[in-house]
């Protein structure tokens, strides 16, 4: 077992381990707040980290997914496993429809595309008020409850079991993360990323493993959407502002793109420096985006790729010393 | 010996410019073949048409008894081409090691769902050794790439283009920016890998590189094919003198 694998067994034993010896909503809340988080910046990872393609509205499909899951819930009343089945799947439908024709280009296309589609899905949630009951947004999405065909469903009426869901949903995104980076589809995405005539002159098919990034991030933005839809019990507009896509993009950027720690990393300095800086809370924008550019001028590769260079010198200067 | 790519009057224009004009080539399975001409003869053009980065104005490209015209780059590899670039082009980020398994891609039998559901299957060690013995980067293995001397990148880049497993192997100027040690070492290179029975097609500078290694010589000068012939023929013809020495000398 290498040193990664069991780092990363040991942090989520003690994630699982937080509700048995904290018992306040609020932290628990928080917890669920920033796995969500975790969940989004991982998603946007494998297309904007790994392969490079700068996505520009990850949360529209974030969105996507939680107005997916309101609607066939409040609308027709299925049950919640199939809601952020279907959150997940319409989301990665419009991924397909959104990259099919723009990641086929080359230069800044993808980018305007996806930013484009981010601003008329809000445009749509405001207005088409049939459907989505406009700005206000939609209350009252039921929670999510397990199915019991013997007797009465359990109903996630606490913070604790959407807790352990979201933790599980961490869980898969870390998983499907770390499995693809050491795999041939893996290198594919870096390989992309770092020289694209080079890649596809040794036989990988660019367009293709784009879609594969592309899709990924997607299905797993609107399952996490669905989620969150479920957990707060309400969807609004607000879950497809261009905010949120910075706010994903920053937890991507200064944590580390294109590695498994950088954007979990990213996600906790996000999730909670807002609740440091609470007393400033209207330069909270100015703020991340002066962080913003203070890690893209002065760490490029973020924190975690800034903690791997004091390391690889210290190493360095190590063998230094012995030789 | 049999034909492994042919090219019929392969023309390239842009705009009004014609870079390539109806250019006829033919590359011989198991030879290594040069393309030479002065600066602007259109040579890496006619490459890029042949290797599937530039879809041609008109004219075809044919590979292993099958027309390829306009094909993605990506699926001339699976046919067996690969490919150099004249700007060094390797994945600077990743180690030597890394840079030969990208290489790999098409020989690791890893479809996507596979590596979510399955046991990733190891990469073959032995064939990433012999690439790396081959080019003399095996104790370069982990290194990044971007942080090789500008030889060992040049060699890399040859190393991750064999890595493919080509028939066809195009080089646009491998030794471009090297000393004349590292060419010399470099016309070994060139013959080991001729050796393994894989056809070289390429685009070179370097005369004494060119007249060393090459069976046959193709000259384009302002796009149009001027020459074709044996080292040997190539020196002696006075139009090809005239065109690299200027008019007069190939009297003197």
């Amino acid at each position: 077992m290498t040193r990664q694998t069991l780092t990363g067994i040991l942090l989520f034993g003690l994630a699982a381990a937080v509700p048995a010896f904290v018992a306040n909503p609020f932290y628990l809340h928080t917890g669920i707040a920033l796995m969500v988080n975790i969940v989004l910046a991982l998603s946007l990872n494998f297309i904007l980290g790994y392969v490079g393609e700068k996505s520009l509205g990850h949360a529209a499909f974030y969105g996507i997914g939680g107005y997916t899951a309101a609607i066939l819930a409040i609308n027709y009343a299925l049950p919640a496993w199939l809601t952020l089945i279907a959150g997940a799947f319409v989301s990665g439908l419009f991924g397909l429809i959104v990259g099919y024709p723009s990641l086929r280009l080359r230069g800044p296309y993808f980018a305007i595309a996806t930013l484009g589609f981010g601003a008329i899905l809000q445009l749509i949630a405001t207005n088409w008020v049939a459907v989505t009951k406009g700005p206000m947004g939609m209350p009252g999405v039921p929670p999510i409850s397990l199915p019991n065909p013997f007797g009465a469903g359990f109903v996630f009426s606490t913070e604790r079991p959407y807790y352990y869901l979201a933790l599980i949903f961490v869980a898969l995104t870390c998983w499907i993360t770390y499995r693809l980076a050491n795999s041939r589809t893996g290198r594919a995405f870096v390989a992309i990323h770092e020289n694209v005539d080079l890649a596809e002159s040794v036989g990988i098919d660019t367009f293709n493993f784009k879609m594969i990034a592309f899709l990924l991030g997607t299905v797993l933005a609107g399952l996490i959407g669905a989620f969150n839809a479920h957990y707060t019990n309400f969807i609004s507009p607000k879950a497809l502002e261009p905010y949120l896509t910075l706010n994903a993009v920053t937890m991507v950027i200064i944590g580390g793109e294109g590695t498994l720690a950088g954007p979990i990393v990213g996600a906790v300095l996000v999730t909670f420096l807002p609740e440091v800086l609470r007393v400033a809370e209207q330069y909270r924008m100015v703020f991340f985006g002066l962080i913003l550019l203070i890690s893209i001028i002065y760490a490029p590769s973020g924190i975690v790729g800034l903690v791997r260079n004091i390391a690889g010198r210290r190493e360095a200067a190590r063998h230094g010393n012995a030789a | 010996m049999a034909t492994l790519l042919s090219t019929t009057d392969l023309t390239a224009q842009f705009g009004g410019l014609t870079a390539v004009d109806r250019v006829n080539l033919t590359v011989e399975e198991g030879s290594v073949t040069g393309l030479i001409g002065p600066n602007g003869a259109g040579k890496t053009t006619a490459f890029n048409m042949i290797s599937g980065f530039l879809t041609p104005t008109s004219g075809s490209v044919n590979f292993a008894g099958r027309e390829i015209t306009g094909h993605a780059p990506h699926r001339l590899a699976k046919l067996g081409m690969s490919r150099t670039f004249q700007h060094t082009s390797i994945f600077a980020n990743l180690t030597v090691r890394e840079n030969i398994l990208v290489g790999m891609h098409l020989k690791i039998d890893q479809p996507f769902f596979r590596t979510l559901t399955g046991r990733i299957k190891p990469v073959d060690e032995d064939a990433v050794r012999e690439i790396l013995n081959l080019l003399e980067l095996a104790d370069r293995a982990k290194i990044q790439a971007g942080s090789l001397p500008y030889g060992d990148q040049r060699k890399l880049e040859i190393a991750i283009a064999l890595a493919v497993g080509p028939r066809l192997l195009l080089l646009d100027e491998p030794a471009a920016g090297m000393n004349p040690e590292e060419a010399m070492r470099l016309v070994g290179v060139i013959r080991m890998i001729q050796k393994r029975d894989i056809t070289v097609l390429l685009v070179e500078h370097n005369m004494r590189l060119v007249m060393g290694v090459c069976d046959r010589i193709h000259v384009l000068e302002h796009g149009r094919k001027i020459a074709e012939g044996t080292p040997a023929e190539i020196a002696a013809n006075p139009r090809v003198i005239e065109v690299y020495l200027g008019k007069g000398q190939a009297n003197a």
